[in-house]
This record gives C-alpha cells, structure tokens and sequence, in this order.
C-alpha cells in the first residue's frame, strides 16, 4: 500500500517537473538579489524552459497551467494580466507544431529555432506594449533581454536535460 | 466459381475489419487534438480580456490583482529565502577582507559630516528666523518609512517594483519613493503587506519636473529604457547638459525638490535625462508620507474646517 502511495506521489511530482521548473524561474528573475546578480534587465528564462518542455515533454505542459503560470509572472513583473500568457501560449504552440521537425536535429539547429521563436515572441511583446500604453517603447531593452535569452539558451537547456535525466520525467 | 469467388473476397473483407482492433485512444486522440487547439484560442482571447479590463482599470480585476499578488508574494519570498540568506552571507564573506578599509572611510566621513552638521545648524537656525519674519506658509512636514524591495520587474516590458511597506506600515497610493540617491517611483497598488511602485523609467510614468537652476517646468517620461525623456518645455528654456532635474510638485502629489536626475544629452528638442538611481543595486527604498494631497482634498471636501 505505502509502496503504491510513494510512486503515485513519485508519478505526480514527475508529471509536474516541468510547471514547477518554470514557476521557479518566474520567481527567480523577479528576485532583486538573485544568482542571476542585480542586473535590470535578465534573461527571460521561463520563456526558453516553455520552449524547452514543449519540445520535449509536451504532454506534460497543458494550457491551462501555461495561462496559470503566465499570470503568475505578470502579478509578480506588475504586467498587464494576460500579457505573459500570450507570450507562452505563442511559443508552446509554435514548439509543439513544429516538435517532428526539430526534436532529432543537431543542438545548434534547435537554438536556431529557439532563436526564431523568441524573436517573435519579443516582437508581440514590444507590440503588445506599444498598443497597451498607446506610445513608443524604446526598442533596445527588448533587444538586450532578447540576446541575454538565447545567449543564455545553451546553459539551461543543459540543465534542464539533466533535470529531465534526474528524475526521469 | 463466380459466387465462392464473391464469398471469399466479402469474408476475407469481412474477416480483416471484425479483427481491426477500435482502440480508445484513436477516438480520444483527435478530441485531444482538438481539444488542445481549442483551448489554445481560449486562451489567448481569455489573456486578451484579461489585459484589457486591467488597462481599463474594472475594479474586481484590480482587486484580484492585488488579493493574488498578496497571496502569492509570501511564497516567492519563502521560496527564496534560503538562497537569499546564504548569497547575503557569500557576500558579506567576501566583503569581510575590506572591513578594516571600508571602517577606516566611513570613520574620515563621519568626521566631514560632524563638520557639515555644524554649518547645517546655523542655517536652519537661520532659515527657521528668516520664515517666521517673513510669514511663510511652508509645505507640511514630510515622515520617512524605510523598506527593501522584494521583487523586480527584471525585463524590459514593464518597470515597476514591490516593496515589503503594505497599507498597515503606512503606505498610500500615489506616494512617492527614493532611494538615497533620488526619485525611484509612485506607489501604484497598495495590499496590506506590500506595494508595487512604477518606476519614473517606466513607458507609463509622467511626473511634473523644474530644473534647478532655471526653474523651468517640463514633463519628465519614462520609455521603458534607462533615459527619461524631458517633454513640454518652455521655448526659451536655457538647459544644458548636466542640469539637475527636480519635481516641482505641481499638482501636490509628490513634495517638491526631490532629485530625479541630470540632463545627459541633448538634440535638438530631444532632451535625455540621467536617473540618479543606481537601479542595479537598489535595495533599500524610502516613502515620503506627504500630507499635501490629503490636506488639500480635506479642504476642498469641508472648506469651513
């Protein structure tokens, strides 16, 4: 009996390895003294761990939990409800329609992509900021965070396969 | 011939689908499929409303905002508080070879500042005599409560902060923040254990400005990058690079004369002002419970008090 408990409990903490792998990077970026230093712009990590499980669990990432965590984000960045949201849901279902075709290729193909769809990512999101505050936001801040995420990519991507490895999600 | 012939291809038909297993998962799949797409739109019309009832300020999304913020804040913070304590006391380890240094300037400033507060003696002394001499209404006294930020924007979509000064430490709305150097923000949201604060850096952030020399008002805006923008200057206005910028208090929010930055560049009638802020060490802040706005509205609300 205690062994059917431990690996139902065992089976749901894998399942939600993902969800909670991006909370803790929501929660991370927003920390003012954090590993990441005290820089006003960091990368947006949580963005690339959406793309990463997309790709590799993405039955594992639901929308619903994709909107919760998106909102979580924005009550803790002080964003428009609704704005991360739209920025996860763009990358999970640009990873998850292109999953066959990216999945077995070489790495640096996959941060090719990863690139791309970042990109597009901050691109609705200036947009998003331009059409919500009705004026012109400055361009090279967008372009900053947008390098220190793919730049940053390499690393968690790394980490996360290990996390994956770990505990066997 | 012809009938055993028909007989055979219908049963080996027939024979073929009655062993064909239905799986539940194929019917499921495509509902999945569907579902998920489904789903998908959902959610990103569900974000869409979302964003703009919080642009519109509808009362019950604010008041969700705040009662979510306040519930989930705690967490974070507990969540981090292990690494939070143990980065503190990497850092103080490493600082702890410049103790000796760092005691020895803090102990030649100290005696500067003995020696300033002396002179500053006088002159308040004098100041004091020469209001009272000359009648004049002064602004009201303004208190200082002292907090940390507890969580930051960290990107470029929004600049705004959270403080651990809620409405039970004496936070209000519209208060403005500092850090020791100059004007940090105006207190936007207000739950009982914390604030948010929309830094002047911020694309939504507009705030009565004079420079200190000329006296001449302008509006100072943020665009989301670390320049703030000066707007609607007078024509004959005479900046120059370096100009110390300070709120006119105009309006009677935020107290007069609080340092917001200097002029870095100008072109043309484009005018970049330099935050005095270092927002990459921001730690600590300060609110200033200006009694102005309240003094003022009590007025207009019972002119015979």
């Amino acid at each position: 009996m205690r062994v059917v408990f431990s690996q139902r409990l065992s089976g749901g903490f894998k399942k939600i390895v993902p969800e909670m792998s991006i909370l803790f990077l929501i929660i991370l970026s927003v920390q003012p003294q954090s590993v990441l230093g005290n820089s006003v712009i960091s990368p947006f990590l949580c963005l690339s761990a959406v793309f990463y499980w997309s790709l590799h669990r993405q039955g594992h990432l639901y929308v619903v939990t994709l909107i919760i965590l998106g909102i979580i984000s924005d009550i803790l960045i002080g964003a428009s409800l609704g704005f991360t949201p739209i920025l996860f849901l763009t990358v999970f279902a640009i990873s998850s329609w292109q999953k066959k075709n990216v999945l077995l290729k070489p790495f640096y193909l996959i941060w090719g992509v990863f690139s791309l769809i970042s990109g597009l990512a901050f691109v609705i999101a200036w947009a998003i900021t331009f059409f919500v505050s009705l004026q012109y936001a400055d361009i090279g801040p967008f372009a900053i965070q947008y390098f220190m995420t793919v730049i940053s990519f390499p690393i968690l991507d790394w980490l996360l396969s290990h996390i994956q490895r770990a505990v066997a999600v | 011939m012809v009938l055993i012939k028909l007989t055979h291809e219908v049963g080996g038909r027939g024979y073929s689908m009655a062993r064909k297993p239905v799986l539940f998962s194929s019917l499921v799949k495509p509902l999945k499929a569907w579902w998920q797409k489904t789903f998908f739109a959902v959610g990103i019309v569900a974000s869409i409303l979302f964003m703009m009832m919080d642009r519109v300020e509808v009362s019950y999304v604010k008041e969700i905002r705040i009662n979510l913020t306040d519930a989930v804040l705690p967490i974070t913070q507990a969540i981090f508080h292990p690494i939070n304590s143990i980065s503190n006391f990497v850092d103080d380890f490493k600082n702890l070879n410049q103790a000796h240094e760092v005691v020895k300037v803090l102990e030649a400033q100290v005696r500067e500042l003995q020696e300033e507060l002396i002179v500053t003696q006088g002159l308040m002394t004098q100041n004091k005599r020469l209001k009272e001499q000359t009648n004049f209404v002064d602004f009201p006294d303004t208190k200082i409560i002292t907090g940390r930020v507890v969580a930051h924007s960290g990107g470029p979509f929004v600049k705004s902060m959270l403080i651990n000064i809620g409405q039970d430490n004496g936070a209000r709305l519209g208060q403005a923040v500092m850090s020791e150097y100059g004007l940090v923000g105006v207190i936007v949201e207000v739950a009982s254990s914390f604030a948010r604060v929309l830094q002047i850096t911020d694309i939504n952030s507009q705030i009565p400005v004079v420079t200190e020399n000329t006296r001449d008002p302008a509006i100072i805006k943020g665009d989301n990058s670390r320049f703030l923008k000066l707007k609607f200057m007078p024509n004959d206005s005479l900046l120059a690079v370096g100009d110390k910028i300070l709120t006119s208090g105009h309006g009677g929010l935020l107290p007069p004369d609080i340092p917001i930055g200097h002029i870095a560049e100008i072109d043309g009638t484009s005018v970049l002002v330099s935050s005095l802020v270092d927002w990459n060490r921001l730690d600590y802040i300060r609110i200033l419970d200006y009694r102005f706005a309240d003094d003022l509205s009590q007025h207009l609300n019972n002119p015979s008090d």
